[in-house]
């Protein structure tokens, strides 16, 4: 059986007391809407649930000159509803349109959904392509992590049991054009069989600047740094799309589940990679 | 009766749908009672093993578990069930089954031990403290190998436990005059019932020493079942049926009902017991996965010369309903069309999978997915438009089908295949990558039992003084609004408003026993029970306002709380004074009436040659769907479903069961599957198996048609399953006009789609 505490910080500096004291123990509680379920199943039995959701610390979404800072407790639906990212990464917000459904998406918090570490995260990828980066708090100090360099394995990251995520911060490129798709098996509330994201920056059909991230195809979710370098330099058709995309083979290693094969899913990420590629060069809707 | 109905076939408002919206309506688990226990079940963790020790003392030992009781604590536990007709081939059919675990585990998930506490926590504590000691046994786990004579056995030595046969004209030479023969194995996915509301109940014994169930049960009848288990007189078990939230089949079999009463009989004290949803995942039947070889053949101008067919089904671990499925399959194998030849052969095998059973379709779905294909399949190598192929072969009234059975209803087969291909109107452009597609598919589904079961439905109204009325039937209300239509048809004969009528419903020892919902059967049994009871109920009003009016009793009528000559309208008689004056002269208006659907012999032979059915709903379905070339997946952007329900009772009702049918149709279709791996489920929450959610399914469009040809009340045809059949074959086949490949593995997952599109 399980047992559990229930504690809720006033503020930032004692959710990082809490954190100092307890460290992998402090079960901390954003929407829930992933640690519930664990508890649930009984994979997590113990521990002090940390209620992180008032901490007003982590609220807020800012940005000028391009770069956006989104505190670790916006939910998906805040994400989704502002007009500061409507109108500066539209890509990105479209991106969340397709998560879980209004019910989840209400509770669930952008600083849980990278904490989580699951390889079919679907905010990560495009964050990714943003180049993101998380701050982690500790109380005694805070650090800056890119994200491509934050996760270790299927719910396995490298942020320290006294650490959380305060905010989620990414520069927009100057140029180019940003794009995600979510391949699930059903339109709602649905597991991605795998996802990607692109951001690229063509002049004249020949591409500047390129950067692909996928979820689903690997024990984390990836960029994609060799098929990126490949691209870098083309001048592109269909044609070419497909022969480039199908090198991202190299790079995945997916697993087979209950959502689709192994095979299928090295199979369709090339396929969803030519199409995303194609969206951001405007050769397709 | 006078056809301009007041009620009947309006749109009418529910007798619960708002106190359902807002949380007011006190399902099984919301009932609570003083001193109430807690139950949970012990489940097995292995698909076949032997058990060599099971201990359960230090759960028993744990502070707060009143009791743990395990097979030996069952005073009856196994029992055995013989299947008419099954005496050739299979031999007569044990058809086993154990309350609790004895000695062998058949599958995984299986009911092992019962645990009673005094919080919900300390049963699931005790649940882990339950220890068992396995030795595995050989397993089987595909139904083909299952046949197999060296397979390892379920039970006894024959894993094939109902085989049935059609056998009409010479399929030999059938295919002889055939100019073209289409051949394919399709199969069918492991569907689970998803219904919202958990299997759930509260036992207790009362005053008089009877054991209460207040539970969600499709067949209040199980309290007999529970009476067996238990050794004690059927008279001491009382079944009080709550509003179902979803059944769909689930709720058929016996859920929760035995192990309360035995937690109540053992204890003496009320016990609530309501499952988990993982636990209705992989301790639940599920809709028997099928294997359907097809051969049909046709001339060249479109005549159906022969059909052969292998059906093969799984049944799982135990024998449940499957043998009676399996008839389903069997007549409904050729489809609604007329063909001179015809051999099937249908085996249902058991595996160590979860078990299958009852599921809203009853066999009647897996073989219309496979007969719609093959006849668009048929349609494009004869080059013919496939509704044409169609027109050429639908059975018609007067027909007589493969397994001997008159047809007696209308077939507005394709009057609905035009209107539903109509609805979908142009077909949407597409684009390079993302490709669309029309399909169609017909489908017949029988309504009410096996005539061989001697099916009857009782109901009781009666006339209050101040002209209200009160009916009792036992019938359950699973969701569909089955009292509704009770109430609406009281009141239309008795000439009363709906809200004048109040139907008392579901208690095995109040109301009078209707049967169960299945089988499509609640409204064509409990409705014509209804009908009869009121028009008798109606015959003595108006006996007795005819010596008060001084007017023939046929020519007087009832509306409006009045009765009155329908040559002279302005003589009437207040509804009241004519009951006033019936109870002075000791003329109750009140009558039982117990309906009864054709009797026929049993089944004597596996070879079915007799009518098994009392009549048929035809129907048809079109989709549009979008294939999208590089993923696989489909997206349905139109839906149509033109259904004949002979007469509507309730025109909202009939458009819910029609929308219900088809978006669970189409989850049969394109996403629903209950995987296992070697007998260990992989899907049990709905996490992982997932169902249609509405960003999934565009709107219905219902159509519905009333040819008043039904055995129903008022002509009226049974549509809960009906509305089921169509979906799967219309999306495949749209699919195939979409991108020109044909699936034969349900449900046609991107993944299978995109393999396919590969080749
Ligand atoms: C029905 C359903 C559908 C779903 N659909 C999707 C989907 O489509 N796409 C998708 O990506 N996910 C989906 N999810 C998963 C989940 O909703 C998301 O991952 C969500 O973003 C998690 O956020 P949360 O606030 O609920 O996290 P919580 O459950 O509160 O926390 C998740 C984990 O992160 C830790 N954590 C939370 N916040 C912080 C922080 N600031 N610092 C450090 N650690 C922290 C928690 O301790 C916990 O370990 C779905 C879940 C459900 C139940």
């Amino acid at each position: 059986m399980s047992s559990f505490k229930f504690y809720k910080p006033d503020n930032m500096e004692d959710l990082l007391k809490v954190k100092e004291e307890l460290g992998g123990r402090a079960l901390i509680l954003a929407g829930g809407t992933n640690l519930l379920i664990y508890i649930k199943e009984g994979s997590i039995r113990e521990g002090t649930l940390v209620d992180i959701k008032s901490l007003k610390e982590l609220k807020g979404i800012s940005g000028d000159n391009g770069y956006i800072e989104i505190g670790a407790g916006v939910t998906i639906a805040e994400i989704l509803e502002s007009p500061l990212l409507n109108d500066r990464v539209p890509f990105f917000t479209d991106t969340l349109k397709n998560f879980a459904n209004p019910l989840v998406r209400n509770m669930a918090s952008l600083g849980g959904n990278i904490a989580d570490a699951s390889p079919i995260g679907d905010t990560i990828p495009s964050l990714l392509v943003l180049n993101g980066r998380i701050k982690a708090a500790c109380l005694k100090g805070e650090r800056s992590v890119p994200l491509d360099r934050l996760f270790k394995g299927p719910g396995e990251s490298n942020l320290k049991p006294d650490e959380v995520i305060r905010t989620v911060q990414f520069s927009i490129p100057e140029r180019g054009k940003g794009t995600f798709i979510k391949l699930g098996l059903r339109n709602g509330t649905s597991c991605s069989v795998t996802s990607v994201a692109v951001w690229l920056a063509a002049e004249d059909g020949r591409v500047e600047d390129i950067r692909i991230a996928f979820g689903g195809v690997a024990p984390i979710p990836l960029r994609l740094k060799k098929t990126e370098s490949l691209f870098k330099g083309e001048k592109l058709d269909e044609e070419k799309i497909r022969a480039l995309s199908g090198e991202i083979d190299k790079e995945i290693s997916p697993i087979t589940d209950v959502r689709g094969s192994a095979e299928y899913r090295k199979q369709v990420s090339v396929r969803l990679l030519s199409r995303a590629v194609r969206i951001c060069m405007g050769m397709e809707e | 009766m006078k056809e301009n109905f007041s009620i009947i076939g309006k749109r009418l408002g529910g007798l619960d749908e708002k106190d359902k919206v807002l949380g007011n309506v006190v399902f099984a688990d919301d009932f609570v009672m003083p001193g109430m226990l807690y139950a949970r079940v012990f489940r097995a963790e292995k698909a076949s093993a032997k058990i060599k020790c099971l201990d359960i003392l230090r759960a028993q030992s744990l502070p707060g578990v009143i009791c743990v009781l395990t097979a030996d604590d069952v005073p009856h536990n196994e029992s055995v069930k013989n299947v008419v007709g099954q005496t050739t081939e299979v031999g007569l059919l044990e058809a086993k089954h154990q309350v609790l675990v004895k000695e062998r585990v058949r599958y995984w998930g299986e009911a092992i031990a019962l645990v009673a506490a005094e919080s919900p926590d300390t049963a699931c504590r005790a649940l882990e403290l339950i220890e068992v000691e396995y030795e595995d046994l050989p397993a089987v786990f595909d139904p083909l190998e299952a046949m197999k004579p060296d397979a390892p056995k379920i039970h006894g030595d024959n894993n094939i436990i109902a085989s049935w046969k059609l056998r009409k004209g010479d399929a030999e030479a059938g295919f002889a005059q055939a100019d073209v023969i289409v051949e394919n194995t399709y199969r069918t996915p492991r569907q689970e019932h998803a219904h919202i509301e958990p299997e759930s109940g509260v036992s207790w014994m009362d005053d008089m020493g009877v054991i209460n169930i207040r539970y969600a049960a499709q067949v209040i009848e199980h309290y007999r079942d529970i009476a067996t288990v238990l050794g004690i007189p059927e008279s001491r078990v009382r079944v009080i049926g709550t509003l179902i939230g979803g059944g769909f089949g689930g709720k058929e079999d016996v859920t929760v009902e035995v192990f309360l009463a035995l937690l109540t009989w053992k204890t003496g004290r009320p016990v609530k017991l309501t499952y988990t949803r993982e636990e209705m995942g992989y301790g639940r039947h599920k809709r028997h996965p099928y294997v359907l070889k097809y051969k049909t053949g046709a001339t060249k101008d479109g005549k159906l010369t022969a059909l052969e067919a292998e059906l093969v089904s799984d049944a799982g671990a135990y024998v449940y309903l499957s043998p009676w499925v399996l008839v389903y399959s069997t007549v409904h194998s050729t489809g609604p069309y007329f063909i001179p030849n015809v051999k099937v052969d249908a085996s249902s095998v058991l595996t160590n999978n979860i078990m299958s059973s009852a599921c809203r379709g009853f066999g009647g779905m897996q073989v219309a997915f496979a007969y719609e294909s093959q006849m668009d399949e048929l349609a494009e190598k004869l080059g013919m438009d496939p509704l044409e192929l169609r027109k050429k072969n639908f059975l018609k009234r007067g027909d007589i089908t493969a397994s001997y059975q008159e047809i007696t209803s209308e077939v507005l087969l394709e009057e609905a295949a035009r209107k539903a291909k109509a609805a979908l109107g142009e077909k949407g452009r597409g684009s390079k990558t993302k490709k669309i597609g029309h399909g169609f598919a017909c489908s017949w589904q029988s309504y009410g039992r096996m005539t061989y079961l001697h099916d009857t439905s009782s109901c009781w109204v009666n006339l209050e003084m101040d002209g209200s009325a009160v009916v009792r039937t036992g019938i359950p209300d699973l969701g569909g609004g089955q009292r509704e239509s009770v109430r609406a048809i009281t009141a239309e004969v008795l000439g009363l408003k709906l809200e004048e009528v109040h139907v008392i419903s579901t208690d095995s020892q109040v109301t009078p026993l209707s049967g169960t919902v299945t089988a499509t059967r609640a409204l064509y049994m409990s409705g014509n029970a209804a009908k009869l009871a009121s028009e008798n109920v109606r015959k003595i009003i108006v006996e007795e306002a005819s010596e008060m009016l001084s007017a023939e009793p046929e020519r007087l009528n009832l509306k409006d709380k009045t009765v009155y000559s329908v040559d002279e309208p302005s003589k009437l008689l207040p509804l009241v004074d004519v009951i006033k004056r019936c109870a002075a002269e000791g003329k109750v208006p009140q009558n039982l009436a117990t309906f009864k659907a054709p009797f026929t012999e049993p089944i004597t032979t596996d070879i079915i040659k007799d009518p098994v059915f009392p009549d048929f709903t035809f129907g048809a379905q079109a989709a549009e769907v979008e294939v999208d070339l590089e993923t696989g997946k489909v997206n349905i952007l139109k839906w149509a479903a033109a259904h004949d329900v002979g007469q509507a009772i309730n025109l909202n009702r009939v458009e819910g069961q029609i929308e219900g049918g088809a978006v669970q149709g189409i989850g049969f279709g394109i996403m629903e599957d209950y995987l296992e791996e070697e007998g260990v489920p992989l899907t049990w929450n709905l996490h992982d198996y997932i169902i249609p959610t509405s960003k999934d399914v565009p709107d219905i469009m219902s159509i519905v048609l009333q040819s008043k040809s039904g055995k129903g009340p008022f002509g009226a045809k049974g549509i809960g399953e009906p509305s089921i059949s169509a979906a799967a074959p219309a999306i495949v086949n749209a699919i195939k006009d979409a991108v020109g490949i044909r699936i034969y593995h349900i449900p046609a997952t991107p993944e299978r789609i995109f393999l396919a599109l590969q080749e």
